[in-house]
């Protein structure tokens, strides 16, 4: 199927990427366009309009409307979220995460080869990915548990992690007891 | 200001079995022992070994992943420690060789033990994250 993309830059390669994957060709000699709000809505074509701000809604909508029906009814959670890295959008899944930082108010998501800037606050993140096995170590700083390579009990009453990334960051004391909690000890 | 905080913390437990230890002995062992002076000197040791055992084990087990080289890192550290402190509290001057030996030989029986639990702690960390994880990419 063809569809027409009418949106600033900053979201045409995501939604390009994340449109060709499902098979969708972007043409502009489409029936059915995307386009983001404030742009120009082309009067020939039908059209569905976005909101930027909302750009991870729009993607959840389109996976469940495009994606396989049996596939889409057993993905109820959305397993990924949308992060800016310098000016574009990009999809990162939630496996590719492997902590979240807080710095000088703004939130990171840090894969293993880039770092994506995110709308989120680290509140809401510790709530809702908690069952995706993302868990609060200290005031700035929620890891992805897959990705950690070893637990080294520290100084007083602190815990080193290791990630698979060569890192290592610590659990403050203050959030040790819950992490000890989610571990099951 | 942050670490020194965190070693006083570190200190003050071990150091207070080293005061229970002195509490113990001038009750039931020796009732004309100098209490205050006691409880000095066992605050003092309990709070040597405690913290240089904790730190021996963490550093260890962090460079090495060692069980093995953590209990001889702990061996080492806490003997050194505590002969060194003997020595210049005159231990060896005021109740002879013998003394020293037998303290520094309690001190390596304590920083054993220290070293097992720490060790049986990690082992239990790794152990439930290496579940967790198993777990959550078994859902995907």
């Amino acid at each position: 199927m063809k569809l027409k993309l009418i949106c600033s830059n900053s979201y045409q390669l995501l939604l390009k990427e994340f449109l060709e994957a499902r098979n969708f060709q972007i043409s502009e000699q489409a029936e059915l366009a995307l386009v983001e709000n404030g742009q120009k809505i082309p009067e020939d074509v039908i059209s569905l309009v976005f909101n930027p701000q909302q750009i991870d809604q729009l993607i959840s909508f389109l996976e469940n409307q495009l994606g396989n029906g049996a596939e889409q009814k057993e993905k109820n959670l959305q397993d990924h979220l949308i992060g800016q890295l310098d000016e574009n959008y990009e999809i990162i899944n939630y496996q590719d995460i492997i902590l979240f930082e807080a710095q000088n108010s703004i939130i990171y998501a840090r894969t293993k080869a880039k770092k994506y800037r995110l709308k989120e606050k680290l509140y809401q993140l510790e709530e809702e990915l908690a069952a995706e096995g993302f868990i609060r170590i200290n005031k700035s700083e929620i890891v992805n548990i897959i990705h950690i390579k070893e637990i080294v009990p520290w100084f007083n009453g602190r815990l080193l992690l290791k990630l698979d990334i060569k890192k290592e960051i610590e659990v403050s004391r203050s959030y040790a007891g819950d992490f000890k909690k989610y571990l099951g000890l | 200001m942050e670490k020194i905080k965190d070693y006083i913390i570190n200190l003050l437990p071990s150091g207070m079995v080293g005061v229970v230890i002195a509490i113990f002995e001038n009750l039931f062992l020796n009732p004309n022992s100098d209490l205050s002076e006691s409880i000095l000197i066992y605050f003092i040791f309990g709070a040597l070994i405690g913290t240089v055992s904790e730190l021996a084990v963490s550093w260890t087990i962090y460079k090495t992943s060692s069980k093995l080289l953590s209990y001889l890192a702990v061996l080492l550290a806490d003997g050194l420690s505590v002969f060194l402190l003997l020595m210049l509290l005159g231990t060896h001057q005021a109740y002879g060789w013998q003394a020293v030996l037998n303290i520094i030989l309690i001190t390596e029986i304590l920083a054993f033990v220290i070293a097992y639990f720490s060790n049986q702690e990690y082992q239990n960390f790794n152990q439930s994250l290496e579940s967790i994880k198993d777990n959550l990419k078994g859902r995907e």
